[in-house]
């Protein structure tokens, strides 16, 4: 008993040793771990009844639902404004800080995981949910949001201008949603106090076209009409305050919430194992997503091995623990499982739910010079390191779709063949390390069938 | 010719739609005009208004318009920063033209009216300097500079210059036409090239000649003996090129053979491992000779060119977006 306490700081430091960069995954979705984090101890106290009460500390309120969110649109077209109005409406109801638009158009570029990314975040939350908005100037911007996960899209309110209707690049805007995942869309017609009604049915009558076209919901997506300078100018009407309180109305309504890490299946990556004298093995790890309880069947899975087993016990922070769920840094006491068995990089799941795979394809984003990556291209056949939860292996580069090198600071498409196979999944995301250099960041796109290991092993 | 008759075929098909969707007879004039001409609402109903409604005369009008607005709307957008865009490279019969073109955001850059308009460019710059540069130099290399560019006249008589006006109208981004670069040369050196790309559509690669990417790179070479590999030149020139475009050297150098020293040197570095590599990655090599060939890490280019029997006569490189005067 006494021993598992011990690890609690090799389990503690676990996750910041792996790698030389801060783990910035999701970051989003920390807040909330963070948070979940304190019901959980709260929720360990009251039912061991014994611990002191706690002192000067704040009650944990429930927060909000979470969704991040971002704007797209034609430069001129007002989407900047329209930032600043939403902030501007809802700092007055309490749920926002005003940035004012130059503090949303001059956002300085950021660093995250050491790659330079052109946006603009701010949050603010309405009486349903809590939003983080993103705004960035160009293509690329968005996808190094989603390749790196820093604010992965889940809606995105497309802004046009009533006085143009729809530009060329409205096209362009609608493909990248498509690409980096955005379903929903909810559209804003800017400027609408510079036309008349008749221009606006027919604007409003193209947007719908064109969404259809690129594989939207043409009919039913929500299209607000208004100014967002005069909501910015705080100017009553329907299309000055109002029209931003419809929109975030319809925003509220049309993009779904994404399903709750807590909600999925149980997983945890092994961060390492022990072996406790008279007990058994333990391994221990933060648990990714999903809620498990003692004696409940799981399965290791990693390093081409399957193991199925039981968990007989659960800690953390000293304490036994009723209930594991995302979020929590914890371990796992396993029945009949030697410590030879278990590794770090394996993954403790639900039996079933994931597998091993040595092939898969993905999106990926190779750091630039300035960035810290490398100064030449590579090619196909090209073998970097590549890392995802606490795993790490070698794997071979294909390049695909007729591309036949990649440059320093360009995203990429291609197909990674693991040296053995791992647990994989679409949406995972992983680093690619060559010596002492980060090559890139990368998300699994598509699991591809697993390649034959030639000598038969 | 048939583009256009299809083209009128399926504008009557969108005009019988929308006529069904829409009543009143100005507002279903309006989305015709709109359709047809891809202009802004506020002027196509500018337009509308000025002709009491008459679809045809608001259309010849709109088109007179064009260059006018497209003007104003280039002067209101001068000031403001290019700095994405694309490459246009065209490779014929010992002439290559590359020119960048530049926009503001990348959406732009991979929309296929602006990629059409930088193929327009190269095709008719390509043209001009074809016309006045019809010199035997060994290898002729010139420059043409914005203003260069903006002279140029298309097929259609128009400058350039007014091209790019019209599509700043009509995409309202700023744009320039940055740099361009004519290489003329003569038997029996052959220009390789390589654009390497992410931006360019199937669909203008497959009607035209020229191609589009965010780098590129053309290599003047000639052949001193036998290629040793079978390479025919084409495909010589597009490696050669290629690894121009990756490794971006600054210029030629001299090649100079590894004596027994070095080549033992070498292996003991070999031997040393991972620490000795690291120091050397650190110093970027800038003579393309001494460069380690992209394709085979084991050589250098200059091993590479002895054992093919070529000598690079001259190079240039094109990055989207660079900073002068690091070419």
């Amino acid at each position: 008993m006494a021993s598992i306490a011990n690890l609690r700081l090799c389990i503690f430091s676990a996750g910041l040793r792996k790698l030389n960069f801060p783990q910035t995954f999701k970051d989003v979705s920390h807040l909330q771990r963070q948070t979940l984090l304190q019901t959980q101890l709260c929720s360990l106290k009251t039912s061991a009844a014994v611990l002191a009460e706690p002192k000067g500390k704040t009650s944990f309120k429930r927060t909000k639902p979470h969704l991040n969110i971002g704007t797209i649109g034609h430069v001129d077209h007002g989407k900047t404004t329209l930032t600043a109005a939403i902030t501007k409406v809802l700092s007055e109801a309490g749920g926002a800080k005003f940035h004012k638009y130059d503090e949303i158009d001059k956002a300085p570029e950021e660093k995250k995981r050491g790659i330079t990314i052109n946006a603009a975040h701010v949050e603010y939350e309405t009486s349903n949910r809590h939003y983080a908005h993103t705004d960035c100037p160009g293509h690329a911007d968005y996808i190094k949001n989603m390749i790196t996960g820093t604010a992965q899209m889940e809606g995105a309110i497309l802004v046009v201008a009533a006085t143009d209707g729809q530009m060329p690049q409205t096209r362009e805007h609608l493909l990248l949603a498509k690409q980096i995942g955005v379903d929903k869309i909810v559209v804003f017609i800017n400027k609408a106090d510079a036309v008349d009604d008749e221009v606006l049915e027919l604007v409003e009558l193209e947007m719908r076209e064109v969404l259809a076209e690129f594989g939207f919901d043409g009919e039913n997506t929500p299209i607000i009409i208004g100014s967002a300078l005069q909501a910015l100018e705080g100017k009553e009407g329907k299309i000055g305050i109002d029209c931003v309180h419809e929109l975030l109305g319809a925003v509220d309504e049309w993009i779904p919430l994404p399903v709750r890490d807590l909600d999925k299946e149980y997983m945890m990556p092994i961060e390492a194992s022990y072996t406790i004298q008279g007990r058994g093995t333990v391994v221990s790890g933060r648990v990714e997503r999903g809620k498990i309880k003692k004696n409940e069947e799981v399965e290791l899975v990693g390093h081409g091995r399957k193991i199925k087993t039981v968990v007989t016990g659960l800690e953390m922070f000293h304490k036994m623990l009723e209930e594991g769920q995302a979020g929590d840094q914890m371990g796992a006491l396993l029945r009949n499982v030697k410590r030879d068995d278990t590794k770090r990089g394996m993954v403790m799941c639900k039996p079933g739910s994931l597998d091993l795979h040595n092939h898969v394809e993905a999106q990926v984003y190779i750091l630039g010079k300035d960035e810290g990556g490398r100064h030449k291209p590579f090619t196909s056949n090209f073998s970097p390191q590549m890392y995802s939860y606490t795993w790490d292996v070698a794997a071979k580069i294909q390049l695909i779709g007729g591309k036949e090198m990649v440059m320093p600071g360009e995203d990429a498409t291609l197909n990674l063949q693991l040296l053995k196979p791992m647990v994989c999944e679409q949406g995972q995301r992983f680093t690619l390390r060559d010596g002492k250099i980060t090559l890139g960041t990368g998300v699994i796109t598509k699991v591809l069938p697993n390649i034959e290991e030639e000598d038969g092993k | 010719m048939w583009g256009g008759r299809r083209y009128v075929f399926v504008n009557i098909c969108r005009l019988l739609h929308q006529s069904a969707v829409s009543s009143s007879s100005v507002k279903s004039n309006l989305s015709k005009l709109r359709k047809k001409t891809g202009f802004s609402f506020i002027n196509c109903k500018k337009a509308l208004e000025k002709f009491h409604n008459d679809i045809e005369k608001a259309e010849a009008w709109l088109k007179e318009q064009a260059q006018k607005e497209g003007w104003s709307k280039a002067t209101k957008l001068k000031d403001r920063a290019t700095a994405q865009g694309v490459i246009g490279l065209m490779c014929q019969d010992h002439c290559a033209t590359m020119v960048e073109v530049n926009c503001e955001t990348d959406f732009v850059a991979r929309n296929t009216k602006f990629q059409h308009f930088v193929g327009q460019v190269v095709t008719s710059a390509m043209a001009e300097c074809k016309k006045t540069h019809s010199s035997s130099e060994n290898v002729l290399k010139k420059h043409l500079s914005q203003e260069d560019l903006k002279n140029i006249s298309s097929h259609d008589d128009k400058t350039l210059g007014e091209h790019l006006v019209l599509a700043i109208g009509q995409i309202g981004e700023n744009m320039s036409l940055r740099r361009g670069l004519f290489m003329r040369t003569s038997d029996p050196n052959t220009i390789g090239s390589y654009v390497h790309s992410a931006l360019t559509s199937p669909k203008i690669e497959q009607s035209s000649k020229f191609s589009l990417g965010k780098y590129a790179a053309l290599v003047v070479f000639r052949k001193t003996g036998e290629v040793h590999s079978g390479l025919n030149p084409t495909d010589l020139g597009r490696r050669l090129s290629q690894h121009v475009v990756g490794m971006n050297p600054l210029r030629i150098g001299e090649y100079t053979p590894p004596t027994a020293e070095e080549l033992e040197a070498e292996k003991s570095e070999e031997n040393e491992e991972t620490d000795k590599q690291s120091e050397s990655e650190e110093k970027v090599e800038e003579e393309m000779l001494k460069q380690e060939y992209l394709l085979d890490p084991n050589l250098t280019v200059g091993d590479f060119l002895l054992e093919e029997n070529v000598e690079v006569l001259d190079f240039a490189r094109y990055e989207c977006g660079e900073q002068e005067g690091t070419t």
